[in-house]
């Protein structure tokens, strides 16, 4: 994984350009982490924003024995969770509802719009290693390394998550 | 929908939604006061060891910039010229402003702490990351009508990576390293290596640092690199635990902040991890990892290296087996939406005109076989005790 305290310490130095190489390193994942949870864009956007924010508040604080990424990760998903509890509802994500949104004017929006049909079907889990792993290209033994699980339980669960969303493809092709 | 189209569209949508740029912050607003290095006082063996490391890991990464990305930092200029010859005689001093050799040897890497032993490591990964990219496969005689392969595009890398894993298992390769007084006032020390590369020819470095922490258990520095009349800027840290140490670098452009390599050196016993991580604009180009364990009935070298582009696994493996030893290639390459595996038998020839010795590497990937012979870069010394071709020996 990579090294980030060379960046934190010139973001603590006020450096903006080490903020900024911080942000692009980490964006993807984060969005995954968020993503995984709303499914929802916008909120997902905004509460990158807020992981941000709150990560700098507390960077003094963090005294690098845990993995940057995974500490930065932690803070966007309890973001993401009590933004999810805020709602007091399950999020059900309806796509078809959505489609309005995406009226496959162009052939990008029509594949987000297949893409996020796709993910709507995964558990939170599933979601998220799919997400690391496709989005941020991450490895599986990184991202077993970043949830803190076994990297034969990531392998099992992204699998299964590939598959699912393969027979569900199968199955609106009909 | 197959699964590699699955995945490259979720990435593909994904990565439009993802916002480009950071949330507008103050920085002062979070950290008011720039934090002040504090200077301890210099714990003075561990930083000499560790400043011999620091040196030739800036070497791997001045080689590594000068031969994939010489416009990466801006000073940066390939070659190095220099008239010095290499030593292997050894004094000692108990000072650090006096001078002190270090001679290298490559014989235990792990199991004390000692300044040439990472020296000799490193550089060892400096030339496996010299040979990152493919160049021309040199297949010679086909038996069966050409397949284009991916591994076609590859043996010679792999053949690098041999080249380089006889040299970690048994040359004897002498670095010297030599402090003096800082001849620059705004940099404590001066260090300056020498040794000779694969190829034969002498390279000669000189490295100014200041200490800005030290302890028992971790040294940290700043500092520039010469080779020839590039710079580059430096911060590093090496941490020790108990059969662990890691060392830790990141090499960047001052008027560019947002190009710069992070190196990583792991050791412990019997195992020594590489990561060379090179950032451009910010965005991760290349993520890399070599790593080498030797033990007595099997050495194994795992090549793993990602690019926007590319992936590609090398398992380089030797093992043992009723005093009989076995040298193979596991691989596995990913090319845009290709993907190829397979494995590589090696054997060390001899060619019967002119007696010198090659590769021949047998490639097997489901039907299809194919036979290639390439150069060894490593002199044909047998005569030796301890010298090159014990990998084969």
């Amino acid at each position: 994984m990579a090294d980030y305290r060379h960046l934190i310490k010139r973001i603590q130095q006020q450096d903006d350009t080490a903020f900024e190489s911080l942000y692009h390193q980490t964006r993807y994942s984060v969005y995954a982490i968020i993503y995984a949870i709303t499914q929802n864009p916008h909120d997902t956007e905004d509460l990158m924003q807020e992981t941000y924010m709150r990560m700098l508040k507390s960077l003094n604080q963090y005294d690098g024995k845990a993995n940057f990424k995974t500490w930065l990760l932690s803070i966007a998903k309890n973001l993401a969770i009590d933004h999810y509890r805020k709602q007091k509802r399950i999020q059900v994500v309806d796509i078809q509802e959505q489609e309005s949104i995406f009226p496959s004017q162009t052939p990008n929006q029509y594949s987000l719009y297949e893409s996020r049909k796709y993910l709507s079907i995964l558990s939170i889990e599933e979601r998220t290693v799919v997400l690391l792993k496709t989005i941020d290209r991450m490895k599986h033994h990184e991202i077993a390394e970043l949830l803190k699980k076994p990297l034969g339980t990531i392998m099992w669960v992204y699998n299964n998550a590939i598959k699912k969303m393969r027979a569900y493809g199968k199955e609106e092709s009909k | 929908m197959k699964k590699p189209k699955l995945e490259k569209q979720i990435r593909q949508d994904f990565r439009l939604l993802v916002p480009d740029q950071p949330p507008k912050v103050v920085l002062s607003d979070y950290f008011p006061e720039v934090e002040v290095v504090k200077k301890t006082r210099l714990k003075i063996q561990l930083v000499r060891y560790f400043v011999g490391a620091m040196a030739v890991l800036v070497i791997a990464i001045g080689f590594f910039i000068a031969k994939f990305y010489p416009g990466l930092i801006s000073t940066t200029t390939a070659g190095i010229v220099t008239t010095e010859p290499h030593g292997t005689t050894s004094t000692d001093s108990n000072t650090q402003t006096d001078s002190t050799t270090i001679t290298s040897r490559y014989e235990n890497p792990v199991t004390s702490l000692n300044a040439t032993e990472y020296a000799s490591g490193i550089i060892t990964a400096s030339k496996l990351f010299l040979n990152l990219y493919p160049t021309s496969a040199n297949a010679l005689s086909l038996d069966i009508p050409v397949a284009n392969l991916l591994v076609d595009d590859y043996v010679d890398l792999m053949a690098n990576y041999l080249n380089v894993m006889e040299l970690a298992v048994g040359h004897d390769s002498p670095y010297v390293t030599l402090i003096e007084n800082s001849d620059r006032s705004e940099y404590q020390y001066c260090l300056v290596t020498s040794g000779v590369n694969l190829t034969g020819e002498i390279e000669n470095y000189r490295l100014y640092y200041t200490v800005t922490n030290a302890t028992d258990s971790e040294v940290e520095m700043i500092g520039i690199m010469i080779w020839g009349s590039a710079e580059t800027k430096f911060t590093g840290k090496m941490e020790t635990e108990a059969n662990e140490q890691k060392l830790m670098i990141t090499s960047y452009d001052e008027s560019n902040p947002e190009n710069y390599i992070e190196t990583e050196l792991e050791l412990e016993t019997n195992e020594q991890e590489y990561s060379i991580r090179v950032y451009t604009n910010s965005i991760l180009t290349i993520d890399s990892m070599v790593e080498i364990e030797i033990e007595s009935s099997e050495s194994k070298i795992t090549v793993s290296v990602m690019t926007s582009e590319d992936e590609f696994d090398f398992v380089i493996k030797k093992e043992i087996e009723n005093n009989e030893a076995e040298t193979s290639i596991e691989y596995s390459i990913i090319s845009g939406l290709s993907t190829e595996s397979g494995a590589v038998i090696v054997e060390l020839r001899q060619d019967d005109e002119s007696g010198k010795y090659y590769y021949y590497f047998q490639v097997t990937t489901g039907d299809i076989e194919k036979e290639f012979f390439i150069d060894r870069l490593l002199p044909d010394d047998v005569s030796q005790e301890n010298q090159y071709m014990s990998f084969f020996l």
